[in-house]
This record gives C-alpha cells, structure tokens and sequence, in this order.
C-alpha cells in the first residue's frame, strides 16, 4: 500500500514538473533579462538544431501601424 | 500488471513532453537512472533496454533540436577525461577482467551522461526542473522507508525500501547518506521553487519529505547517517539565517531522536565506540590498510573491483585461536575504492574533480551575494555545497564512487556555474566589488544592450 502510494505520487509529481518545466522553459527569460532565443514553431519548416536559431522576419513597426488618427473634419 | 502498464505510460510520457526539448528527454533518462522503473514493473520495462533508449532519444533530440551554441565546460572535460582514465584501467592492466568489464559497463555510461548534463540544463527553469526529478525520483526510495520507520520502527538490515536486494539504493548507508544529502536541496526548492505552485500545502509537502528524508535516514541504523546528520546538520545551521531558531530546533530534534529510538539502535551506533572489534568497521579498516600496500605497488591501480583479489585477515574469535582469513572484502569507501581500482592517478582526477565543484559553488555564492534577481543562485550554491559534503563525509564509509548520486552533485555544480557566467557575459549582473566595473563595461543604453544579448544568444 505505501510503496504503491509513493509509486503514484512520485511519478505523478514527475510528469507534472516536466510538463511545466517545458512550458515555463518557453515563457521565461533563459538569462537574466534578455529574451530567449527564438525557438521552432509549427507553423515554421523546421531545420535541425545545429542550424542554430530559427531566423524570425523582422517587423516593419511603421508598415504595420495602425494609420495615425486624424480629425475628421467632415 | 496494472502498475506495468502504468510505468510504461510514465515512461513513455517523458518522449511526448520532451518532443521538442531535449531537456524534456534529459529528464527522462535522469528519471530512468534514479528511479529504476525496470526494477518496480513486472512486464514490458524489464524486458527492454529503458536506459539505452532514453539516452539515444536524449542525444538525438539535443543533436536535433537544441539551437544553443554547446557549452563545453572544464567539469565536462574531466570527467571524459576520468572516462577514458577507467577504460585504460579496465582494458590494460584489471586484476580481475571480466569483473571490471562489468563495472566498466555503467561507470563510463555515467561518466559521459553527467558530462553531456551541462550542454543541456542551462537556464533556471531547466536546472530546477532537474533537481526536482531527481529529488522526486529518489524519494520513492526514502518515502516508504521513512513511513514505515515511523509507523514501526526501522532495524537494520530490514528490507523496508521498495526494491529488494543490497545494492544501490536498497542497501541502507546508501540510502542514508543520499536522504540526508538531499535534505539541503529539499530545503532550497522549499524557498525557491518556480515550477511548483506558491501555496501552502508545497511547502509543507517538502517540509513532510524533509521528515520522511531524516526518519529513513534513522530508520537504516546505518551508523553513516549519524554521520550525515552531523554534516548536514552543521551545514544547514551554518547558513540558516535564524540561527537560534534552527539551532533550537536542532536539539529538540537529536533529543527526540534520542528518546523515541529503540534500545536496537542505541546498540548498532554505539558500535562507533568499538571499532577495532566490530567486525564490519575492523573490515573496512583492514581493507584500507591492504589497498595503500596495494596501490604502494600498483600505482595506477588494479582497475575496476580489484578487491576480489585481497586477502584480509581478522584477529582470532578467541585468545589463541586462529585468524579468520576473508577473500574480498570491498572497499567501503569512495576514495580507497578510487585509489584501489584507479591508482593514484584516478584519485588525482576524482579530487579535482571534487575541488573544482566547490569552487566552482563558491564562485557562483560569491558573485551573486548582492544581487537580488540572482539571490536563488547563491542559495542553491550552498545547498549544493552542503549537499556534496555530505555525500562525501558518508561516502568515506560506503563505496559508491561510480554510482550517479556524485556525478548528478558535481553536472549540478557545473550548470549552474555556466549559468551564472552566461548572465554574466551578458551583462545582467554585475556583482559585489566588481558591480562598478562591471556597469562601467555595460554603460550602453539599455536597448542596445537587450539587442546584443539577443546577438549573443543568436550565435
């Protein structure tokens, strides 16, 4: 009975730390502050890791912007 | 049956969690080492190599899907270069081949598994992440033993673990001395956890494994574990920040010790006392005097379990009587099992190895000291301190130099070195004398300075 609880316990406890390692992994900075390298995506063709990181486009900010409001005097 | 097909699912989940990371896969095979489930299930597990598909899985997904510049550090370097130190030991000179061989077999897998652990554990997360597989894993060793040992008492000898047998974790000084060990780490994921929930019932959880972790330690009679609980004892006090507090708790603690165990074990430490007619301290102290005759004439050792070959002579049973005369006696202690099978050149590699793990904690306890983003660095610096001198201090009796507990202590030491320096390089932490300089080298804008980091961690 208790060998079988800690069974259960223990390796219920081990799934759960690996699943939310995995998911803090994405979320949280890697060091310190800075952001964390970008990392494959499933929406990406993938590329074997020793190609280093997935290349991410740069955003163009003024394309993308929302048109700067203006009155609309009419 | 049902619990097979339970481990089975376990097992398999770590590929399916870790499809994409290969820490994930890294967890696995730490879980595999550590918990055994080939030894617990009936079916399935026993039959296939566990081990072995778990490490290729954890190469292939760090070879495929690690985008990290790899990070060769010197821990890394010295234990291959212990690796191949204990495959010339086998292959050219064991006093006992085919023994060795055996040996051989998982001492190099562990030597290269704990080399590859600081390529794949780099960030907080992921160094967390596995400490708590670890801590978790052996727990399932010590939970039973510790439960059992407060509901009836432990005894030595008594097969109270989950796995039967007299060898890793079911023999019990081993047990001992790695409970004890992981008090401190316990004690550090209490205060500082990130992947277990904030609450009060995860705290007092790891208070209840702190516990079960000291009553298993107990419940072995193992005369070790009093020499544990001297050295973690000493080790957290020493750094606890309520010193009365603890150093209170500390005498209640030996003095219910004290009172609630049996006349039994009383008895079995008290042995202490007689060492030089209890015929098991007798034993080890004979087996060390043969192996520095030994290794006087063998310097680069006899390779793996050359122990078989002594011949060691107890003083008669009565006065007159004759000596009784015992064929391999084992070494009983990490360092003389080093020096016996590795000569004086493995020792030299196993010291430094060892040297260089505490300064390595030390340099990371003293960088970190006045920065408060990194202040988890510096308390996992001292639990891992107090947590390798403790294995150490117990090892000096049990002969557990190539079994994983050290190795996972010293890949430990060395990811969270790596860590620090990386946060370093990148200039997010500037510490203690050197915060001015430091902030003099990053006195760049802020965003150019987040730009390069993200260039640095590009490369």
């Amino acid at each position: 009975m208790i060998d079988t609880l800690s069974i259960i316990l223990s390796t219920l406890a081990c799934v759960f730390v690996v699943y939310q390692a995995v998911r803090l992994d994405k979320i949280l900075p890697r060091f310190g502050q800075a952001p964390q390298a970008p990392q494959h995506s499933a929406s990406q063709a993938w590329t074997p890791g020793w190609a280093g990181p997935i290349a991410v486009p740069a955003i163009d900010v003024e394309a993308e912007a929302p048109p700067a409001w203006s009155p609309d005097w009419n | 049956m049902l619990r097979s097909l339970y481990l089975v699912a376990i097992y398999l989940s770590f590929f399916v969690l870790g499809r994409s990371a290969p820490f994930a896969v890294a967890l696995g095979y730490v879980w595999v080492d550590t918990f055994n489930p080939q030894s617990m299930a009936y079916l399935v597990l026993p039959q296939i190599p566990v081990s072995l598909i778990m490490a290729v899985a954890t190469i292939a997904s760090y070879v495929l899907f690690e985008r990290q510049k790899p990070r060769i550090t010197l821990t890394s370097i010295l234990l291959l270069l212990f690796a191949v130190w204990v495959t010339m030991t086998t292959a050219l000179w064991a006093e006992v081949p085919d023994s060795a061989w055996e040996k051989w077999n998982f001492a190099f897998k562990m030597l290269c598994f704990a080399a590859f652990l600081p390529l794949v554990f780099r960030s907080r997360i992921q160094i967390e992440a596995l400490l708590q597989i670890y801590l978790l894993s052996i727990s399932v060793h010590f939970i039973p033993v510790g439960l059992k040992t407060m509901v009836s008492g432990g005894g030595y000898g008594r097969a109270l673990g989950i796995v039967a047998g007299n060898s890793l974790l079911a023999e019990g000084a081993t047990l001992a001395g790695v409970s004890l060990m992981l008090i401190p780490i316990i004690l550090y994921l209490r205060r500082n956890t990130l992947i277990m929930p904030k609450h009060w019932a995860v705290k007092l959880a790891y208070s209840g494994l702190v516990s079960l972790a000291l009553a298993a330690a107990i419940g072995t009679y193992e005369r070790t574990a009093l020499v544990g609980m001297a050295i973690v004892g000493g080790g957290v006090w020493l750094r606890a920040r309520r010193k009365i507090l603890y150093g209170a708790l500390g005498v209640l603690t030996i003095l219910a010790v004290a009172s609630r165990t049996s006349e039994a074990w009383d008895a079995r430490i008290s042995t202490i006392r007689h060492y030089e007619t209890e015929s098991s301290a007798l034993g080890r102290l004979l087996v060390w005097q043969w192996t520095i005759g030994y290794v006087n004439e063998h310097p680069l050792g006899g390779g793996f379990n050359s122990y078989k070959i002594d011949r060691i002579s107890f003083p008669p049973d009565t006065p007159g009587g004759d000596p009784v005369v015992v064929n391999g006696v084992a070494f009983h202690s990490i360092y003389f099992e080093v020096l016996g099978e590795q000569g004086y050149v493995g020792l030299g590699i196993f010291f430094t190895i060892i040297f260089f793990s505490f300064w390595q904690l030390h340099r990371v306890a003293r960088l970190t000291r006045n920065v408060k983003e990194m202040a988890w660095a510096k308390e996992l610096a001292y639990a891992l301190q107090v947590a390798l001198l403790t294995l150490l201090a117990c090892g000096a009796f049990i002969g557990i130099a190539f079994q994983p507990m050290l190795y996972y202590l010293f890949a430990l030491a060395a990811c969270l070195r790596a860590h620090v320096r990386e946060v370093q390089r990148l200039g997010y932490m500037p510490a203690g004398a050197r915060r001015e300089a430091a902030q003099e080298r990053c006195s760049f804008p802020r965003n150019e300075r987040l730009s390069q980091s993200v260039a640095l961690l590009k490369r």
